[in-house]
């Protein structure tokens, strides 16, 4: 209450001191203030009674005296070396500060002084870490397991915001158990688990993440020893109120059905993030998902990727891919793809994101023939795209595939290449600007380019750059800005 | 331009952008475009300086974001948050400078906690009571409370009591 009263209050008078306005209806000030519900004090009553008078008669206003007495809950640290550091603080930072601590490190607390005795039983977190139980080079179930049992039940039942659990003791069979937890409805909105192991046998996790009805957002790290990802296949999967889910080191089979789930029973998915995950199913499905990213993946086969809701795509690995086809993809505005796709690998119809709006392409040259002929096939032109990016550009294969955007892509605002490095012997050097000419298959002109921008390796030569320029020339009349830079 | 004021008179020209960190300071603006001049009494320019030198760093960064993300301006709709792919990377460094940004002694982490807290910074109070929680992080009782001055108001065998009823969180 007293500190909604002093924002109020300086608010209204640096709204006095900054309004000419003020001298006529000042009546309704009045009444806004009454209305904030707040009883200011005397002193406040009469300053700001004093205030309206000063503008009402057109005098100049005082700012306020800066040896006005501070609100109590912002005393400053006066006494600094007799003060208990923590005694003034705000109520509610003591319950932030726990909440960055491990729970056994928050509940330890408790001994310090009264006022630290039930501080941790109201924390909106729960961090659980096998590490802290593991003590010369052994660990003790029974002490980790009371320990849990004696948090949940001392515990005051307040919402949970978050809770943690990490395992990343390496070589123990352990006698964990989650029945408590898992039968105790916890329901946090949050849930990081994190578990590395050194055989996927011992890989052990509380199920209850699986099945909270207010759980929006779901983290799960696995890591076993020889680094393979791992199968997963919970009981049950019934979150209906996640948002967001972060996988790293999953292995996703179709057997397992554990994207499916996540897919069909997750009504409000919108974000879907997958780490090394090796992907072995045949497709990701959904008709709520926006942003679909999968990092460093590896993938045993192809995959459709059908999600009529998504705004971004990003697909970034260099594993050798099978590659993704790619549908429905009618609300895509922002594509990543950087891919190591060739002939004999994989496969991309790239022609399916002909809506988006961003498009950021990183893929082998081999590979761009083939991408070309998708283009320049490609029925629908990509009538939205403003911002095409080209990275590892080698100038002898991809010219073609910059040509055919600029043909297909008559909106595009913004071009940007990044030339990769020339590989030694690479006759592309060399590359004259007849052979150039003579490559173009793609006959048109395009008027207008707004922004050109080229990056380069440090030591490519300008004049592979004047080759390019003059190549593009060649398509387009004219070109707003051009911004040559190198790579940093 | 907006210009804040220390409890100690010092004035501040800033950028609207970087003043808005403030959650007081943007409902203010909200309620009245034509702010200019905000007095903020409960901290001094030492503080005020710190504060904003965050506050600078951090829209600064959020706008290099934007503009790496051009898709989202130029669309003017469609998903409001940058995707995950632009925000990863540049994380990475805004958290280094957090990192070496909040190596302060604990006179000032107190007041940077109360500075945050009273204007309302959740990315600045999130920052500081982290670096507190740091320091609290790995030592014995009796080192944090000689740490935090806390001093021990339970008699030798109510501590005792505390610690033989609740043997699980001790041991």
């Amino acid at each position: 209450m007293k500190k909604e009263y002093f924002i109020e209050y300086t608010h209204l008078i640096s709204i006095l001191l900054s309004s000419n306005r003020l001298c006529g209806p000042s009546g309704g000030l009045v009444l806004a203030f009454s209305e904030g519900g707040v009883r200011p004090g005397a002193l406040f009553e009469f300053t700001f009674s004093a205030l309206l008078v000063q503008v009402a008669r057109g005098e100049p206003v005082a700012r306020p005296a800066t040896s006005r007495p501070l609100p109590p809950w912002a005393s400053p640290y006066l006494e600094k070396d007799a003060m208990d550091w923590f005694s003034s603080l705000p109520d509610e930072i003591l319950p932030k500060i726990l909440s960055f601590l491990s729970t056994k490190e928050a509940v330890q607390t408790c001994i310090l002084s009264k006022r630290w005795r039930n501080a941790w039983t109201f924390l909106p977190v729960l961090k659980f870490s096998v590490a802290d139980y593991w003590v010369d080079g052994s660990f003790e179930d029974d002490k980790f397991n009371n320990f849990l049992s004696g948090v949940l039940e001392n515990r005051y039942p307040i919402k949970l915001d978050v809770f943690e659990y990490t395992n990343a003791v390496l070589n123990y069979d352990s006698e964990i158990s989650f029945e408590f937890i898992d039968g105790i409805g916890l329901e946090p909105r949050k849930a990081v688990v994190i578990v590395g192991r050194d055989r996927a046998d011992l890989l052990d996790y509380p199920e209850f993440v699986f099945s909270c009805t207010k759980l929006e957002n779901l983290d799960l790290r696995m890591k076993i020893a020889d680094a393979l990802p791992i199968r997963i296949r919970p009981e049950l999967v019934h979150l209906p109120a996640l948002k967001f889910v972060d996988l790293t080191g999953i292995a996703l089979v179709d057997d397992c059905k554990f994207t499916q789930n996540l897919c069909s029973k997750c009504p409000v998915l919108e974000t879907m993030v997958l780490r090394l995950c090796d992907l072995d199913i045949t497709e990701i499905s959904s008709k709520v998902l926006k942003e679909l990213t999968l990092y460093s993946c590896s993938q045993a086969r192809r995959t459709q990727i059908s999600c009529p809701s998504l705004a971004s795509l990003v697909i970034e690995s260099y594993e050798e891919m099978e590659g993704f086809e790619l549908k429905n993809m009618t609300s895509l505005k922002y594509a990543k793809i950087f891919l190591y796709l060739d002939d004999n690998h994989g496969d991309l119809n790239l022609s399916s994101l002909s809506n988006v709006s961003h498009l950021s392409l990183g893929l082998l040259p081999q590979f761009k023939e083939k991408l070309e002929k998708d283009i320049c096939d490609c029925s629908k032109a990509f009538r939205n795209l403003r911002h095409l990016e080209i990275d590892f550009l080698c100038l002898s294969y991809d010219i073609d595939l910059v040509a055919c955007f600029l043909k297909q892509s008559p909106f595009l605002e913004e071009l940007t290449l990044h030339l990769c490095e020339p590989e030694e012997d690479d006759p592309e050097e060399e590359i004259s600007q007849e052979e150039l000419g003579n490559r173009i298959n793609v006959l048109f002109q395009r008027e207008h380019l707004k922004t050109l921008r080229i990056v380069k390796p440090k030591e490519r030569p300008d004049l592979v750059i004047d080759t390019l320029m003059n190549n593009l020339r060649t398509h387009i009349k004219t070109i707003g800005e051009e911004i040559i830079m190198c790579e940093t | 331009m907006i210009t804040l004021t220390s409890s100690d008179g010092v004035q501040f020209d800033v950028r609207e952008a970087v003043a808005k960190e403030s959650q007081i300071i943007r409902d203010m603006i909200q309620d009245d475009c034509v702010i200019t001049n905000i007095p903020l009494a409960n901290v001094n320019h030492k503080i005020l300086s710190i504060v904003l030198e965050y506050c600078q760093m951090h829209v600064d960064k959020t706008e290099m974001e934007v503009n790496a993300s051009k898709h989202q301006t130029t669309t003017g709709e469609g998903s409001s948050s940058v995707p995950v792919a632009l925000k990863v990377s540049s994380n990475k460094n805004l958290n280094d400078w957090d990192k070496e940004f909040i190596n302060v002694d604990l006179d000032t982490l107190y007041d940077l906690i109360l500075a945050a807290n009273y204007l309302n910074i959740s990315g600045l109070l999130n920052l500081t009571t982290q670096a507190a929680a740091d320091i609290i992080k790995g030592k014995t009782t009796e080192e944090i409370r000689a740490t935090f001055n806390i001093k021990n108001d339970f008699t030798p065998e109510e501590e005792a009591a505390i610690r033989k009823e609740n043997p699980w969180a001790f041991e």
